[in-house]
């Protein structure tokens, strides 16, 4: 992750300085310009910015660095035996380590509230088109993942028997993104499985948790943002005000504040740290940002850079700007998703009038983008869901190419979408890569 | 004779030098403040759109009088460039099948004004880009002054005018 955010810095100073060239800037004269770079991903951030080092002779410089990353923490005490850390993400998952009843757990896995089990496919079959090269026949044959050829751990030959045709060379029950190769046919299901006890866990072991407990550095927020002074039991988990999935319940709340108040302190920081060792007279400053950017910032992956103290006649410039990331493998958004049906060669919004049938399944929009298998770097891009001729599936110009004029249906009333997004949704979170996974479940 | 000429001469170079040069000067300064405004309220605008992902009327109404707070008439030309991602073929004869780049398409003004008259918003997509383009089409004063002068007229000269343009970054909705 490191390598793709320097290339993102990279690319970007690149651009800047290219769209500024006329003015004779180069990258090292821009640079001093730009305080810090915030990159937010699924359950934490980086900041670019400079840092007091001391260089060969032992004089303090200022240099440009990634700082390490900084998960989206806050830690929770209520007295010596209470006393644990959660990191939340941009969704419903959290993590918790630390101290209940004296006991140290380690515990992560999703939230909710309401209990899908039942409205979401038993056993899903998905079919996705992959190069002909690419397809591992039986248990033991090698492929390619990347550049390195390994076996299929995973291949179930019971699965494929079941399900699949093995001498079909065009569609196969396969699911190229993970290096794995595999989904699990039930993934929906063990979502909300694995969701309810762990979310049975969190509010039995963590209903002491309260807004007003939560401290950074050993020091409690809500002396310093108001809006943690609050008394609010964010792990009294229930479908009335507190559904973790609505990004209005107590718990979205809270973790928007979190995220913001990490990031914000942190950045805070990095900024006036460069203000005082900078040469430049001009002070700089975090500017701020509005509660609307701060939602698209909890929200989604994200990407702020700021750019301060360029004079401009008797003046200072300073400004900042915020891009985000829809698509990417990192993290889906309940608005990501698009819905393919069979027999339709487009693929549409989950609220789209045009998508009919009953046979709806939904994938992250990522697997919509045309990919490259790295067997050849000649090779055209394939798609990952074709029609029956095997030409690619096309987005929908009613809904998502040109979303004017669109009048969404209420698809909450329609069993088979219903379906099909609780499904979609529950899949791709199960299947989502998380750096906790690992983490050992520890009770006493 | 020759000294009321002279005269004659005298008063009407000290006029335009007491009077018409001030006046084209004061104007001209005038136009440069009107093109300023004119330049902020296209990039607001523009800036707008790119954040939220749509132009409703009351945007649209709000450029407009900020544009006639100025004391001219402007023509607003606006080009929404649709993203299409789904793949085109290349129509070139050697290779037919090979996939082509994302396309564009336009939507222009009146369509959007149409639009925006029926429903009060027109909806953008996240890799869409907007662009807008003002000019003033009544005559200023500086423009009627430096006609009256040196005529260097045509039919489609203006004084004011502002570009911006700009990727939308939301869906709309």
């Amino acid at each position: 992750m490191r390598e793709d955010v320097n290339a993102a810095i990279s690319t970007f100073m690149q651009s800047l300085s290219t769209s500024m060239g006329i003015g004779g800037y180069n990258r090292n004269h821009m640079i001093d310009y730009i305080p810090a770079i915030l990159f937010t991903l699924y359950d934490g951030y980086y900041i670019y910015s400079p840092e007091k080092t001391k260089d060969s002779n032992g004089n303090t410089v200022y240099e440009y660095m990634l700082k390490p990353y900084n998960y989206y923490t806050v830690r929770y005490k209520q007295n010596d035996n209470n006393d644990v850390i959660i990191n939340y993400t941009l969704d419903n998952y959290v993590v918790i380590y630390g101290w209940i009843n004296g006991t140290y757990v380690v515990n992560s896995g999703y939230l909710v509230s309401n209990d899908r089990r039942s409205n979401v496919e038993q056993s899903e079959i998905i079919k996705q088109n992959v190069p002909y090269q690419t397809i591992p026949q039986n248990v033991n044959q090698k492929f390619l993942v990347g550049k390195k050829e390994v076996t299929n751990p995973n291949f179930d030959p019971d699965y494929m028997e079941k399900y699949g045709a093995l001498n079909d060379n065009r569609t196969e029950y396969l699911y190229p993104r993970n290096d794995l190769y595999y989904i699990d046919p039930e993934s929906a299901v063990k979502y909300y499985t694995n969701a309810e006890e762990f979310t049975n866990w969190v509010t039995t072991n963590l209903d002491w948790v309260n807004a007003n407990m939560a401290m950074r550095n050993n020091k409690y927020l809500k002396n310093s943002h108001e809006e943690f002074d609050v008394d609010q039991k964010i792990f009294n988990i229930n479908t009335g005000d507190n559904d973790p999935e609505d990004p209005t319940s107590i718990f979205a709340q809270h973790k928007t504040n979190v995220i913001k108040y990490s990031i914000q302190d942190n950045l805070n920081q990095a900024i006036t740290a460069y203000s005082q060792g900078s040469v430049s007279t001009y002070d700089f400053k975090l500017p701020n940002l509005d509660l609307d950017e701060w939602d698209r910032v909890a929200s989604n992956i994200c990407m702020l850079t700021f750019m301060q103290g360029v004079p401009i006649g008797t003046k200072y410039y300073n400004g900042y700007s915020l891009v985000q990331s829809t698509r990417n493998k990192l993290y889906v958004s309940p608005d990501s998703l698009y819905f393919i049906s069979e027999g339709d060669n487009y693929y549409h919004k989950i609220d789209c009038p045009y998508l009919q049938g009953d046979n709806i399944q939904g994938f992250s929009n990522f697997d919509f983008l045309p990919k490259k298998s790295s067997v050849r770097s000649d090779e055209d891009p394939y798609y990952m869901y074709v029609d029956e001729y095997g030409n690619p599936l096309q987005a929908c110009y009613y809904c998502i190419v040109d979303s004017n004029n669109y009048e969404s249906v209420n698809w909450t009333t329609i069993v088979a979408k219903r379906k099909a997004y609780y499904t979609a949704l529950a899949r791709e979170k199960y299947r989502r890569y998380t750096a906790t996974d690992n983490l050992e479940y520890n009770i006493n | 004779m020759g000294d009321s000429l002279i005269t004659i001469i005298a008063i009407v170079l000290a006029a335009i030098l007491m009077f018409i040069f001030p006046l084209m000067s004061v104007s001209e300064r005038n136009d440069d403040i009107a093109q300023l405004a004119v330049q902020t309220a296209a990039v607001e605008f523009v800036d707008d759109v790119r954040n939220t992902g749509k132009i409703t009327s009351e945007n649209y109404d709000k450029l407009i009088q900020t544009l006639s707070a100025t004391g001219n008439s402007y023509e607003v030309e606006l080009e929404v460039k649709k993203l299409d991602e789904n793949p085109g073929k290349k129509n070139s004869q050697t290779q037919t099948d090979k996939i082509g780049e994302n396309l564009y398409y336009s939507v222009f003004t009146s369509q959007i004004e149409e639009e925006l008259g029926s429903s009060g918003k027109y909806l953008l997509k996240e890799g869409d880009t907007i662009s807008i383009s003002v000019k003033n089409t009544n005559r200023t004063i500086a423009q009627m002054l430096r006609n009256f002068f040196y005529s260097v007229s045509g039919s489609n000269t203006y004084q004011v005018a502002a570009q911006h343009s700009g990727v939308v970054l939301v869906n709309g909705r």
